[in-house]
């Protein structure tokens, strides 16, 4: 059980891509760059003279710049939630969201290793590409997609898959919950506590 | 001697003493007849037994075992001499499930040696993504297992008893589906029945599934029987060094249907033989041993096959129904006996053919009345709204009819083919407890009338401490192995009656879009693009959210918190696993979805099925309540939650339900005493009227009542002193005192009536009954209460409280007869000379 929560923080976390849009052959591009930075995120998990802490460090760098959390946070949310909030709410949560999101899957990265990927060709879905690919540790197989979205200058990761279970979904009913039945301010509140309350 | 007969003396004269033979012959053969059907008499004591069918609840429990499945299985708490963790130890529990397996019907055997161990020592990732290790594996450090058994969340006061001393065996049964569906129809048809009528057809349909749903049912006890004789015998081959215990729900049901027919059987033998001893020390002739014997055996007979005729179960409700019809049929015999006997000294000269016409003429009258009145007494029983005492209810109504149409029919037509006898030694009058207490009576009138009311306050205020609970383990003697048994699963492996509390999660609306602004609108643009996540949500792994994990685990804390629960199963449990093995963080939405999508089938079935329906919004907390907890008070312990959940949390009353075999048997319970003990005061009332009709009497209807009254109150007064609960078993015991007390009211006033009537004094009058209906009175209670009092032997406490109550209820019901009845009589004078009464 534990191994497939975690697994979907490692690869989301390694795939600290910047994508460049290819206006010929956007999917093949695509495949190609997330696959060198997965290998070169491992890279760093197997690296021995780092401390784990430089491992976050150097993941986070290479993480930060492709995954749209701006876009992550307000899709988590949609649009009926999103537009009840006023422009400040919306900058606090997605504060919130992204350091929660940080607090809750980076951190651990570290833990784990010994995975192989094996990848799939990507797939245009209208004017998005999604990228498959089986992770694949002793005799479990996960199967991941990644999200891209063309953002302007570079394509940008906006939802991950494992084995069915998007990330913004899942979220998406959570928090539609809380404000459904609470007030903005829960939902702020519930995104502060920590995790192991 | 001879009058103008009423038709039936007439009927007796010249039919029945005039053909005997053929009349015993033509009776016979009747119960003959009604004796092949006895092989069709049933006891049944399964759970569906106890409860009220058309019952509201009873149709949403079984939606909810539809929903959720139900969990059939039996229980072994093993506890051995050595350590549970060491080889032998082990190796034992092996044997055991391995021999356990090969049972046909079982399906699976979960033991210790089957649970994953995740923590001894802590696996990594990667490992648990593998074969799970369990305590046989080699990797497996005893002493981090013996740990973590001690704090799993899941095994710890299920699996094994906090102090790792006892064990739990879980053999769960394969499930019959056709069972299921049938159920399912009947509960369609019955829904479908209370909104807009059956057709022809469907009502045909239905009455022939409540059939077949019966045939299953007794399919599947014999079954379950056969399998818990071979599971017994399977547990006597490792007792060697470990005690053994059996438990489980369809175990109670078992044990208590075998502590039933063990006590009909030995308890049945001994009654009989100590009825015997005392017909005989009192009466001093074989006939009158005889005579009531083969009318106690004939009526017993024929009702058991009238009750297989009808397909009329005995359930635990009823069981104590053969011992009052002994008791119903031996009264009118003694009656019978003592009239005869009366007669005959009398009349020594007189010739027996008119002798027992005479008995009959003067018995037939108070004997139908009596039987009437019992009959009414029973006849509360007919006001619960549960099938299965007013099932007792008809039996009771049913067996007085029996009982007095076969005594009143054998018994002269077998006496007048025997010789007449010398007159007996001592004829009536000389019995020293009636002649002391009719002596009392007549000084100390006042005195009575002032102890009665004390005793009336006293026992009300016994009733007033009366309490309503029904647990099983206290049926059994502390000293039986099954109470032990029951006490070892209930303290240590997590409780004995399953409770289920239902909770419907969606409480609220989703609340309406706000108004857009044009800044709010501009920053939306971006949700075009990713109508994707606009569909609604379709996969059930959505459901699984932390918020609802929460909600679920502040009940599964608070239902753990309460000091009579023993062992609370539900989605929280997986999530404290959950969260221990994330390191002590919860897990989030993602988190959650992906587990619920990960796991395989077969964990789905024993982890989450059993604990939500994503379908329906809906979680089940599956809780055990300890039935040997002293504080126990099951009624307010279910409120107790219902208003929790209602009130603290907030929760729509219409969301929250409580179910299971504890909310159905209180509800049985509930029902019945308001039925039983707060409609007392109406089947008081009706048997008022009962009186009034009778007598033609106001005054001596109201006269009448007291003695009942007195009877009633006293024995469930002396239960309230003595803190004995009424239960599915004793709460009858109202119904029982009035049905007998009732006998010694009819016979005294109708006795006193003839009396007073040759001298209109009311102090001798009250001398003559006391000497002649007294004495058949005292007779009749001495014999019923020393050949039940052998019931205090047994072993099952529900027959030990009937026997000593219904001692009691006879008791009082004499004591009251012969005493406050007459006082009130010779205090209130209701007949008057100048005031002829009619011919009773």
């Amino acid at each position: 059980m534990r191994y497939f929560i975690c697994l979907g923080i490692v690869l989301m976390v390694f795939a600290g891509l910047v994508v460049s849009p290819v206006a010929a052959d956007d999917t093949k591009a695509v495949s190609q760059l997330l696959k060198g930075k997965i290998d070169s995120a491992l890279a760093v998990l197997d690296n021995k003279d780092m401390t784990e802490a430089e491992k976050k460090e150097k993941i986070m760098s290479i993480v930060e710049p492709v995954i749209d959390f701006e876009l992550m946070a307000k899709l988590t949310l949609g649009k009926g939630n999103w537009i009840r909030l006023s422009g400040e709410q919306q900058q606090e949560f997605i504060d919130l969201f992204v350091e929660r999101l940080k607090a809750s899957y980076l951190d651990k990265t570290t833990l784990y290793s010994d995975q192989e990927v094996a990848y799939h060709p990507a797939v245009k879905q209208g004017s998005k590409i999604h990228v498959p690919m089986d992770v694949i540790t002793k005799d479990k197989t996960a199967e991941v997609l990644y999200k891209f979205y063309s953002a302007g200058d570079q394509w940008r990761i906006y939802d991950v898959e494992i084995n069915g279970v998007s990330l913004i979904k899942s979220y998406r009913s959570q928090f539609d919950e809380i404000l459904r039945s609470g007030t903005v301010q829960d939902l702020f509140d519930e995104l502060k506590r920590p995790a192991d309350e | 001697m001879a009058k103008k007969d009423v038709p039936v003396v007439r009927f007796y004269d010249r039919v029945i003493l005039s053909h005997p033979r053929k009349v015993i012959a033509c009776l016979l053969i009747i119960i003959a007849i009604l004796g092949y059907f006895a092989k069709d008499f049933r006891i049944d004591a399964s759970p569906d037994t106890l409860v009220n069918e058309s019952d509201e609840d009873i149709q949403y429990a079984w939606k909810i075992y539809n929903r959720y499945g139900v969990q059939d299985f039996l229980f072994i708490a093993y506890t051995p001499e050595q350590d549970l963790l060491s080889d032998e130890v082990l190796e034992d529990i092996a044997g055991l499930k391995k021999d356990l397996s090969q049972l046909e019907r079982v399906a699976s055997v979960v033991t210790l040696l089957d649970v994953p161990l995740l923590e001894s020592p802590p696996l990594s990732i990667s490992e648990m993504a593998g074969e799970l290790p369990t305590l046989t594996s080699p990797r497996v450090d005893r002493e981090m297992a013996r740990k973590e058994l001690k704090t799993s969340p899941i095994y710890r006061n299920l699996m094994v008893s906090p102090d790792l001393e006892t064990t739990g065996i879980q053999i769960s049964f394969k499930e019959g589906t056709h069972f299921r569906n049938i159920v399912d129809r009947r509960i369609a048809l019955e829904e479908k029945a209370q909104k807009q009528g059956l057709s022809a057809s469907e009502q045909a349909e239905y009455d022939q599934i409540v059939k077949k749903i019966e045939e299953l049912r007794d399919q599947f006890n014999a079954q379950r029987n056969a399998d818990i004789k071979r599971i017994r015998e399977i547990m006597d081959k490792y007792r060697d060094d470990a005690d053994l215990f059996l438990g489980g729900v369809s175990m109670i049901a078992h044990d208590l249907v075998r502590f039933i027919k063990n006590d009909l059987k030995v308890f049945g033998i001994g009654v009989v033989c100590f009825l015997i001893v005392v017909l005989g020390y009192i009466f001093r002739r074989p006939r009158w041993i005889i005579l009531p014997m083969l009318c106690c055996a004939f009526s017993t007979v024929a009702m058991a096959g009238l009750l297989g005729l009808f397909g009329w179960r005995v359930t635990v409700i009823s069981s104590n129904f053969i011992s009052l019809q002994l008791i119903i049929t031996m009264a009118i015999a003694i009656h019978l006996i003592v009239r005869y006997r009366e007669a005959l000294c009398q009349n020594p000269d007189e010739d027996h053919r008119n002798l027992v016409l005479e008995t009959m003429r003067f018995k037939l009258t108070p004997i139908f009345y009596a039987a009437l009145t019992s009959g009414a007494g029973f006849g509360s029983l007919l006001l619960a709204d549960i099938k299965p005492v007013i099932t007792f209810g008809w039996m009771m109504v049913g067996g007085i009819i029996v009982s007095l149409l076969i005594t009143v029919i054998f018994f002269p037509a077998f006496l007048v083919l025997l010789k007449k006898t010398e007159p007996p030694p001592v004829c009536g009058g000389s019995i020293f407890l009636t002649s002391v207490l009719g002596k009392f009576t007549a000084s100390r009138n006042r005195f009575i009338l002032v102890l009665s009311v004390l005793v009336l306050l006293l026992s009300a205020v016994g009733i007033s401490r009366l309490e309503v609970e029904n647990s099983f383990v206290n049926y059994f003697k502390k000293s039986t192995e099954i109470y032990q048994g029951m006490k070892v699963i209930d303290q240590k492996l997590g409780g004995t009656t399953p409770l289920d509390v239902i909770v419907n999660l969606e409480d609220s609306e989703k609340p309406q879009a706000g108004d857009e602004s044009e800044e709010q609108a501009a920053s939306a643009g971006d949700f075009d693009m990713f109508s994707e996540f606009d569909e609604p949500e379709s996969g059930d792994q959505y459901w699984f959210t932390p918020y609802k994990m929460q909600k679920v685990l502040e009940i599964h804390n608070y239902l753990e918190s309460l000091p009579e629960i023993g062992k609370v199963l539900s989605l929280g449990t997986m999530m404290k696993v959950a969260r221990d093995l994330n390191d002590g963080k919860s897990l989030d939405s993602f988190e959650l979805s992906l587990i619920y999508n990960e796991i395989p089938e077969e964990f789905q079935e024993e982890l989450v099925k059993p604990f939500v329906s994503v379908e329906h919004d809906q979680v089940r907390l599956m809780v055990r309540v300890q039935d040997t907890k002293p504080s126990l008070k099951r009624n307010e312990l279910i409120n107790q939650i219902r208003h929790k959940l209602t009130h603290d949390f907030g929760y729509n009353s219409a969301n929250v339900r409580l179910t299971g075999l504890l909310v159905l048997y209180n509800n049985v319970l509930q029902t019945l005493f308001e039925s039983q003990i707060l409609t007392l005061g109406i089947v008081l009332f009706a048997l008022m009227l009962m009186f009034l009709v009778l007598f033609r009497s106001l005054k001596v209807a109201l006269i009448a009542v007291f003695p009942n009254l007195l009877a009633v109150s006293v024995v469930l007064g002396v239960m309230g002193w003595a803190n004995i609960p009424l239960d599915i078993m004793t709460i009858t015991i109202a119904a029982i005192s009035v049905g007998i007390a009732v006998d010694d009211t009819i016979h005294y006033i109708h006795r006193f009536r003839k009396e007073l009537r040759s001298d209109w004094n009311y102090i001798n009058a009250m001398h003559r009954s006391h000497g002649s209906i007294g004495y058949a009175m005292y007779y009749t209670s001495l014999t019923i209460i020393l050949g039940f009092s052998i019931l205090a032997l047994s072993n099952f406490i529900p027959t030990i409280i009937f026997g000593l109550m219904t001692g009691l209820a006879m008791l009082i019901a004499l004591l009251a007869a012969l005493t406050l009845l007459p006082s009130l009589i010779i205090m209130f004078t209701p007949w008057r000379k100048d005031r002829k009464t009619s011919r009773g």
